[in-house]
């Protein structure tokens, strides 16, 4: 809430390096097994020439957990996450967070991620899509692209692309 | 000490502005004097001074040159504090793109000047003292301290975690009342506590944090946190302690979420309305109409919860965008209030240089000693 107005007063050093928020993933998912064992399995296949690139701080992270909420937490299916961070020929850095989890429902998936207003439920996980593609906003003006595909009962896949130009070493 | 490089083409301004102000009592030492931009660019490579008080128009290279040079070639954090006697638009915007501390028009007061400099220096002590500490206590390396005890447990299972609990605590942090918090913190502590190993129990607490912190991430108010946290979160295999850290720690999450927060959904969902229609027409009507609520209500929401009344908001809004498409040169400035939802150019400049100018870049009307 207001966070529109905030966020670009604090602007500035909200940026962590890719290595860094793939040793959070890291973490967070190790957490996670110890949950979910078998009925988690996770790939990460980041390239070497993104690791130092900056970008706003837990941008991937809660994709991630999206996909176990979504995934694990309401089905008793093993969940499979791919998680690859590459840049691609069109020289962007792409993000591409897929899992084989639950889906979004119809009604909701056209709404993200920018179109869900704030209620009194704004916790659910589904703001946090709307909150990455505010925050990316943010940093990059229009010059990002963030686009969700999903299929009730196929899984998700979220990409999220930014010219390489507009991040810092 | 802060080191000061002064450059202009006038002789008498540039000694003046050395000799007049009293820079050494302000533990500010003035290391060079230059009067040309290519002399300038050299001087601030060699030297790495701490701020550059610099005019626009000088010989071999203009200031505004350097500035740019300094930007684009070099990692240096050097603020520069431009000293010009032009009041032109195209000027302002691009000292805004290269992150001009300040634009101080001639001719000017040279307390002013003073002012401008330690402005920039208060800046350089801030990121002096917070530099080292923030590497170290970050949040992205503050959990690799429990990295450790994830790899000695034997039994590598948490059995019960409070995913209600937590859902719960994550709402209730942003709506309810602390006292609630605390009770369903308790309770969630009572299901962790379920699971045998102490450190499947300190996992469940590292993963409550972990979602307490992205909750500030994304409300923007996280900065600091952490360095709390890694005192807070010291002595974590004592059970007990344990406990009082989370609840420490979420006691912090909870002012922090509700010092700034607004009172009311409506007014996140005006702003959220701005925010997508910023390019059209706005008024507080087509707003209040947009969201459901009476131009009156909505009009005294915004003070009252935003401090700055929807007018001002609404400008804000609009001139933030501006910057970002000020940093694109290739477009006109027509074009630029095209884009921002302001109808005609004037108006717009007019807009921007109230918004921008007076605010950030100081405007003097004095004459220099």
């Amino acid at each position: 809430m207001g966070q529109v107005f905030r966020l670009s007063l604090n602007r500035g050093n909200n940026t962590v390096t890719i290595k860094d928020e793939k040793a959070l993933i890291e973490f967070y998912l190790r957490l996670q097994k110890m949950r979910y064992q078998d009925r988690l399995e996770s790939s990460l296949d980041f390239s070497e020439d993104v690791l130092n690139l900056c970008i706003p701080k837990l941008i991937i992270q809660p994709l991630v957990e999206n996909c176990i909420v979504h995934g694990a937490e309401d089905n008793s299916e093993t969940v499979h996450i791919l998680v690859s961070v590459r840049v691609n020929n069109e020289n962007m850095l792409e993000i591409n967070v897929t899992d084989d989890g639950s889906g979004i429902p119809e009604d909701i998936l056209p709404l993200l991620p920018d179109k869900l207003y704030y209620s009194e439920t704004s916790s659910s996980s589904r703001f946090a899509l709307k909150n990455i593609s505010e925050r990316l906003k943010l940093s990059y003006g229009q010059k990002y692209s963030f686009k969700i595909s999903s299929k009730p009962g196929n899984g998700t896949q979220i990409i999220i692309k930014i010219p390489i130009e507009n991040l810092n070493h | 000490m802060i080191k000061l490089i002064i450059a202009d083409d006038e002789e008498n301004i540039r000694e003046g502005l050395a000799s007049c102000i009293n820079w050494s009592d302000n533990d500010i030492t003035v290391i060079a004097t230059t009067a040309d931009g290519e002399c300038t660019y050299n001087k601030i490579i060699s030297e790495k001074p701490d701020v550059v008080l610099i005019d626009i128009k000088m010989p071999k290279m203009s200031g505004l040159q350097v500035i740019q040079r300094i930007r684009e070639d070099h990692n240096m954090n050097t603020a520069f504090v431009i000293l010009s006697g032009y009041d032109d638009f195209v000027f302002a915007q691009k000292a805004l793109k290269f992150h001009v501390h300040e634009y101080i028009l001639k001719p000017c007061k040279p307390e002013d000047i003073l002012k401008a400099v330690l402005d920039c220096t208060k800046h350089i002590n801030l990121n002096k003292t917070l530099s080292p500490n923030n590497s170290n206590n970050d949040f992205y390396t503050f959990y690799s301290k429990f990295n450790d005890s994830i790899s000695n447990l034997k039994e590598r299972t948490i059995i019960n975690y409070p995913i209600e609990q937590e859902r719960r605590l994550i709402s209730q942090l942003q709506l309810s009342p602390i006292e609630e918090c605390m009770v369903n913190l308790d309770s969630f502590l009572e299901i962790a506590k379920h699971n045998n190993a102490l450190s499947s129990i300190v996992n469940c607490c590292v993963m409550l944090y972990m979602k307490i912190y992205r909750i500030l991430v994304e409300r923007g108010v996280e900065s600091n946190f952490t360095n709390l946290a890694t005192v807070l979160w010291d002595d974590v295999n004592v059970l007990s302690s344990l406990e009082n850290s989370l609840r420490a720690t979420i006691s912090e999450a909870y002012n922090r979420l509700n010092t700034k927060r607004e009172t009311s959904i409506s007014v996140s969902n005006a702003i959220r309305y701005i925010e997508e229609n910023y390019k059209n027409e706005l008024s507080l009507e087509i707003v209040a109409n947009a969201i459901f609520i009476s131009p009156s209500y909505l009009s005294g929401l915004f003070k009252q919860s935003i401090g700055m009344t929807f007018v001002d908001y609404i400008h804000t809004v609009r001139t933030e965008k501006a910057k970002n498409y000020l940093a694109n040169m290739s477009l006109r400035n027509c074009d630029i209030a095209e884009n921002v939802g302001y109808a005609c150019e004037k108006y717009f400049a007019q807009v921007f240089k109230k918004r921008t100018i007076a605010h950030r870049f100081a405007k003097q009307t004095l004459v220099l000693a």
